[in-house]
């Protein structure tokens, strides 16, 4: 079990969202999108949850939210138990947490104008009764997120992908949550346009102390935004500490694999490649045992006796025979440590630092 | 070879739209060359024009509503607009080829990946059916896909979005191509995937002598691949110069704006610089300098209000369009076209 803080205003515990892919008389087929997933966010912060593309980052923040039907698990919103609640009680809860979407031109609706689209939460929640209040709040809301009060009568497809996500952040802050799932908020606009969203972002934590679940492939990004970050591969978190930690020193090879693939934007430094080969096996049929194994450099290392104590460190002898097992990885036979091929390594929390957790065999 | 010989040569080029609500100047008088087995990035945000910088390469520009209006296209010596339609279609997949950002939608998903690239071997050279599988096969497995002879007979849904952007490379390889033109070849993979496939077309740019135009916004990607960078903003080249020296030394107020916002990492500010504003809409570009509502140090003044600056070398191989960048009020007008920049990195990439 994932270190809990005791302020925290989300808890997730053992989560795991499944799908069906295809069913049989006896047999049912899954994709394993989020398997066992724990983390809690502390009231104000930013937690960032980063992985690639099938990694299951974005139907954590959709399950939470209880935008997808949870296998099991649960998730505490401020105490309260999300998925035991009936629907009449989750109402006044959903007004609490909102989300931010990816997609800027998708996400909103392109026959409503701007004051329709904002105005939508101010409605349902019952929270501006006349629609003058309704006028007004959207033009409070509208500059608050940098646009001018006079866009209310537009529609969507006027603005720019830039101006398009200011909207939804509108939306979003209508009304008046303490969590905000962010989808990739940014990853849609341009460079420039980037930083100017999230600058936003860290303006409204910080006026209307938000709680920020930061969904992200971009390390760089996340090492900007986040307090705490937790990377995902393939439904599981892999490695989860606070941000100077975690950049600092990460421990999962999977995490180590990211940074290098990052590409540095400076043409003068040769960046320490250690480039990951193959590619994300299918979530339908996960590898047994570790899930990052076949594409672990750190396991064939640990056969052939490369792998060091410590960074830098001298290297370990060579596992003995009986602690390896060979396995066909794309077709050609590898060698590999028994025990990442067999057992699911825990997210545990390293001896020395416990808010720091990693699941990998080798490293402990 | 030698290294101050250009392979492309693009002069004053202008690309229209005619559309309803008023002509878009998507390309308006763009001018820079490409040297033999470069890397030539261009870079800019979404709108700047630079993809229809390459297609008019191609000339692919969809038409109507859009139309080359001016320019010369010289590729190996050739001007490409004096083309027929017939002359044009050998050059394409020929001598020049072009892959692009999401390869599902340009593999036909009704065609096996084999059958594709055969296509392409036989369009353009004359080789016998089996001939031309076997070079299909070989294509694949020089691209790095695992067991290419099962792979020839799958179709594209049936590959992941990296073995797909391979495929992509290994047609546009197939016929020996002098020029590749890659738009935005990594933007929709994962950043593992991503410098998988990089590394794959610095490899095969060092093996074969390729020379490379790189379409693309992300400034990383081109620190990390090209030689030559010229950065694009409304239609016109803001900044032209090896990598090296745009990078350590930009002297365009955008360029350094881009740079400035780029959250890199292992480096933490509390906020990141911005922009302010947005790129301003082709039908209604301000006057004067098109960057100078957003800029920092041209919005108040008169000159750059009202008078455009055009590309000047303010420095050897290094040109710009700003009035108050240094050195441009002595530098003469500049053709950037006359001869590429001579600028490689090492064998290793560097």
């Amino acid at each position: 079990m994932a270190a809990e803080a005791d302020n925290a205003l989300v808890v997730v515990r053992d989560l795991r969202t499944y799908f069906t892919v295809r069913s049989r008389l006896f047999k049912k087929l899954y994709v394993r999108a989020v398997d066992g997933v724990s983390f809690a966010i502390r009231a104000g912060q930013t937690l960032a949850l980063v992985g690639e593309s099938g990694s299951g980052k974005t139907t954590v923040g959709r399950t939470i939210l209880r935008l997808i039907p949870a296998t099991s698990g649960q998730v505490l919103f401020d105490g309260q138990d999300l998925f035991s609640l009936p629907p009449a009680a989750m109402r006044p809860l959903r007004r609490q947490m909102q989300i931010i979407f990816q997609d800027p031109f998708g996400s909103l609706n392109p026959r409503l104008t701007v004051e329709g689209i904002i105005a939508e939460p101010l409605k349902v929640h019952r929270i501006c009764r006349t629609r003058r209040q309704r006028r007004q709040r959207v033009a409070e809301l509208l500059q608050r997120v940098g646009l001018e009060p006079a866009h209310a009568r537009r529609y969507p497809h006027e603005f720019s992908g830039g101006q398009r996500q200011r909207i939804g952040i509108a939306r979003a802050l209508a009304s008046q949550p303490k969590f905000i799932v962010c989808d990739e908020p940014v990853s849609a606009l341009d460079v420039s346009i980037q930083a100017q969203i999230l600058n936003l972002l860290k303006d409204l934590q910080e006026e209307f102390e938000l709680t920020y679940l930061f969904i992200a492939h971009n390390l760089a990004v996340v090492e900007h935004f986040a307090d705490r970050v937790a990377v995902m591969y393939l439904g599981r978190i892999v490695e989860m500490a606070d941000r100077d930690e975690l950049y600092a020193n990460p421990m999962h090879p999977y995490t180590e694999s990211l940074f290098s693939a990052v590409p540095v934007p400076d043409p003068t430094r040769r960046p320490q490649r250690s480039r990951l080969e193959g590619e994300t096996p299918s979530p339908i049929n996960p590898p047994a045992g570790c899930p990052f194994h076949p594409r672990c450099p750190l396991a064939r290392m640990a056969v052939a006796g490369q792998l060091a104590y410590q960074r830098g460190g001298q290297p370990r002898p060579p596992l003995p025979a009986h602690e390896t097992c060979r396995v066909a990885i794309g077709g050609e036979p590898v060698r590999l440590p028994r025990k990442c091929v067999e057992q699911v390594p825990e997210l545990l929390p390293m001896p020395d630092r416990p808010d720091h957790l990693h699941a990998c065999h080798l490293r402990r | 070879m030698n290294d101050h010989e250009a392979i492309l040569t693009v002069r004053s080029l202008k690309t229209h739209f005619f559309t309803a609500d008023g002509v878009v100047k998507a390309v308006d008088g763009v001018s820079f060359a490409v040297g033999k087995r470069q890397t030539f990035a261009l870079v800019g945000e979404s709108g700047c024009g630079k993809s229809v910088t390459a297609l008019s390469v191609m000339r692919l520009v969809p038409h109507p509503p859009g139309k080359i209006v001016a320019g010369e296209i010289t590729l190996l010596g050739t001007n490409l607009l004096e083309l027929s339609e017939k002359e044009m279609r050998a050059v394409r997949g020929g001598q020049a080829a072009m892959i692009f950002q999401e390869p599902m939608t340009s593999l036909n998903p009704v065609f096996t990946i084999g059958n594709q690239i055969v296509e392409a071997i036989t369009l353009h050279q004359n080789l016998s059916a089996r001939t031309a599988k076997a070079r299909a096969i070989e294509m694949l497995s020089q691209v790095g896909i695992p067991d290419p002879a099962q792979r020839y007979k799958e179709y594209p849904h049936q590959l992941s979005g990296g073995m797909r952007q391979r495929a992509m490379i290994a047609m546009a390889l197939s016929c020996d191509p002098e020029l590749l033109i890659a738009d935005e070849p990594t933007t929709a993979l994962d950043v593992t995937i991503q410098a998988q496939i990089l590394e794959l077309l610095k490899r095969i740019q060092v093996r074969r002598g390729l020379s490379i135009l790189l379409i693309t916004h992300d400034l990383a990607v081109v620190a990390e691949t090209a030689d030559v960078v010229a950065v694009m903003y409304a239609s016109k080249l803001v900044e032209l110069a090896d990598v090296e020296r745009l990078f350590t030394n930009p002297v365009h107020p955008y360029t350094q704006g881009l740079f400035r916002s780029l959250p890199r990492l292992g480096e933490r500010k509390t906020r990141l610089e911005t922009i302010p504003g947005s790129v301003p809409s082709p039908l209604a570009f301000p006057p004067g300098c098109k960057f100078h509502p957003r800029c920092p140090v041209g919005c108040e003044l008169q000159r750059c209000r009202t008078a455009e600056p055009e590309l000047r070398e303010i420095a050897p191989k290094h040109y710009a369009a700003c009035w108050e960048c240094p050195g441009y009020a002595d530098a003469p007008p500049a053709d950037p076209a006359a001869e590429p920049i001579a600028y490689r990195r090492g064998a290793d990439g560097r």
